[in-house]
């Protein structure tokens, strides 16, 4: 038991260390493809239909690739920015990459969900486009983002259990190579329940948080 | 002053506002009424620049405006404020975030802010509110929010879109009074767009009559409604209350004004007519209608009678003896 808890404690760290990195950089990768391709749909603050018609398609190639192939896809990509293709931190390049286009599309369907009216208000009294986004549509959006962010975060937890299948470090690394591979079930029991406990604490602070700035709003 | 000159907008195909040139002048409450679809919300939308005309000219204070882009619609901008029926705050922001918004876009620091939004909020009597989230307030509160905020930055101009609609008699009653106050004040030039002649006939000064993407009528507010030339001024005018309060105190005291509710049997007869021989008083009457409920006539009058106290007396009683529903309104 003590010698399974040992073994969990350095794979649990590379992943909470692999997904927190890979969220940020598919936030700053996906979060202004987000925010372009709301604003740039039609009828929205800044038409512009063949900009968001490309960029809309190329999400859509981009996230029709299987997790596994990607990786393998962008191995010359990971040594080229981390020196190696195995391991923890040459993992993060294929998880951000792959999550980015998901990204993309929680935050543009997030910020959809604002009220055009609001965005009229803000236009009516002479707000610029940056202003109209940054201080009205994106704090307006908190709530949505807040929940889509976190369900991204669960994603990027899933893929980076299968990045463990070619060497990316982690649980997933540790619940096949000693748990398929060396048939430890005990162990691959115990990687994948420590898998779920962070799904479960990702989801419950991501849903409190979201529910906490309703509440401040007065709407729950 | 807001001047249009043969102002078109089309929608495609379809022409929502077709050759319209008016003008507002400064430090008026200028309704515009019309029915759904008769293009006011367009037309409100080209006069505060949120939409461009196909064709004609938008000038401010004899300034053109409607062929302004960039950074000098943004100044143009500045200087107008618009209210919603919807009332169109930010959830995001409380009841002082709100406020301060445009206040922030034009980069007031922070004292100025806070100095400013409180006096504005003073101004619209929720001093207490400022920290409140928007969704805590009712309809009322929301539409003074909103006054506030397109106050902050002093414009010259206050549009108004179906600002009242979303409010119940009692609240619109008060927001017209607080949008009077402050034209009076403030020395703002206000423009209403309205489907309720309520509300036109309450504070407006100036009135146009929009339908099919024309002004059809324009006219102060008592020329028009005294001397209405088209079918649509007339239906608006219809639908204001006939008789109110402050009109009763006009008749003499010795006269009796009675509102007569006649039931589908005596609306047939000619009962006014002998009431007025066997009586002997004098009938002027005031206002009428008859209305149809479950195919049946029902009738309302307004009339004053006139006539010694002992034959006003004895008429009342025989109007009763038909089954007659009486109310003494005035006398």
């Amino acid at each position: 038991m003590v010698e399974i808890l040992q073994m969990l404690v350095e794979p649990t760290l590379s992943t909470v260390y692999m997904v927190a990195i890979s969220t940020i950089f598919s936030l700053i990768l996906g979060f202004p493809f987000g925010v372009i391709l709301c604003v740039t749909s039609k009828g929205h603050l800044m038409p512009m239909s063949n900009l968001n018609n490309v960029l809309g398609r190329t999400i859509n190639v981009l996230r029709s690739f299987p997790f596994i192939i990607l990786m393998i896809l962008v191995f010359p990509l990971s040594r080229l920015i981390v020196g190696t293709s195995i391991g923890t931190a040459a993992a993060i390049v294929p998880l951000s990459i792959a999550a980015a286009p998901f990204v993309a599309r929680i935050i543009e369907s997030a910020l959809h969900e604002v009220d055009p009216d609001l965005i009229l208000a803000a236009k009516a009294i002479g707000s610029t486009n940056m202003q109209i986004i940054f201080k009205i549509i994106v704090p307006e959006a908190y709530p949505a983002l807040i929940n889509g962010i976190t369900l991204a975060i669960i994603n990027i937890i899933g893929y980076s259990a299968m990045a463990g299948a070619i060497g990316g470090g982690g649980l997933g690394d540790l619940a096949i190579r000693y748990g398929y591979q060396r048939f430890r079930v005990d162990i691959m029991a115990g990687a994948v329940l420590v898998i779920m406990i962070i799904v479960e604490l990702v989801q419950s602070l991501g849903s409190k948080m979201a529910n906490d700035v309703l509440k401040r709003r007065g709407l729950s | 002053m807001i001047s249009l000159k043969n102002v078109s907008k089309n929608y495609g195909d379809l022409s929502v506002i077709s050759d319209i040139s008016m003008e507002i002048q400064s430090n008026v409450i200028y309704g515009i009424i019309g029915k759904s679809g008769a293009g006011k919300s367009t037309l409100i939308r080209l006069m505060s620049l949120l939409e461009n005309p196909d064709a004609g000219e938008i000038d401010y204070d004899g300034v053109r405006v409607d062929n302004l882009r960039g950074k000098g619609l943004l100044e143009c901008r500045h200087q107008l404020g618009m209210i919603f029926q919807n009332f169109n705050l930010f959830f995001s922001r409380d009841v002082f975030g709100n406020v301060a918004y445009p206040l922030e876009i034009v980069g007031k620091d922070k004292g100025t802010i806070r100095n400013r939004v409180y006096e504005l909020l003073e101004l619209v009597g929720l001093s207490d509110k400022c920290l409140y989230p928007i969704s805590k307030l009712s309809g009322g509160q929301k539409q003074r929010v909103a006054i506030a905020r397109a106050l902050a930055n002093h414009p010259k101009f206050l549009f108004c879109d179906e600002a009242t609609s979303a409010l119940d008699p009692q609240t619109t009653k008060s927001i017209l009074q607080l949008i009077r106050d402050i034209r009076n004040k403030m020395g703002l030039t206000v423009v209403m767009i309205t489907h309720q002649m309520e509300v036109v006939k309450e504070i407006c000064d100036y009135v146009s009559v929009i339908d099919g993407g024309k002004i059809i009528e324009s006219g102060t507010l008592k020329s028009l409604v005294s001397f209405p030339h088209t079918q649509i001024a007339r239906e608006f005018i219809s639908t204001l209350d006939p008789l109110e309060e402050k009109v009763l105190q006009k008749f003499p005291p010795n006269s009796r004004i009675c509102r007569l509710h006649f039931g589908s049997e005596s609306v047939m007869e000619p009962i006014l007519s002998k009431v007025i021989k066997t009586c002997q008083v004098d009938v002027n009457i005031l206002s009428g209608t008859l209305r149809t409920v479950n195919d049946e006539p029902i009738g309302e009058l307004v009339v004053e009678f006139m006539g010694t106290a002992d034959n006003l007396n004895a008429a009342i009683d025989e109007l009763k003896s038909y089954g007659i529903l009486i109310e003494v309104l005035h006398g």
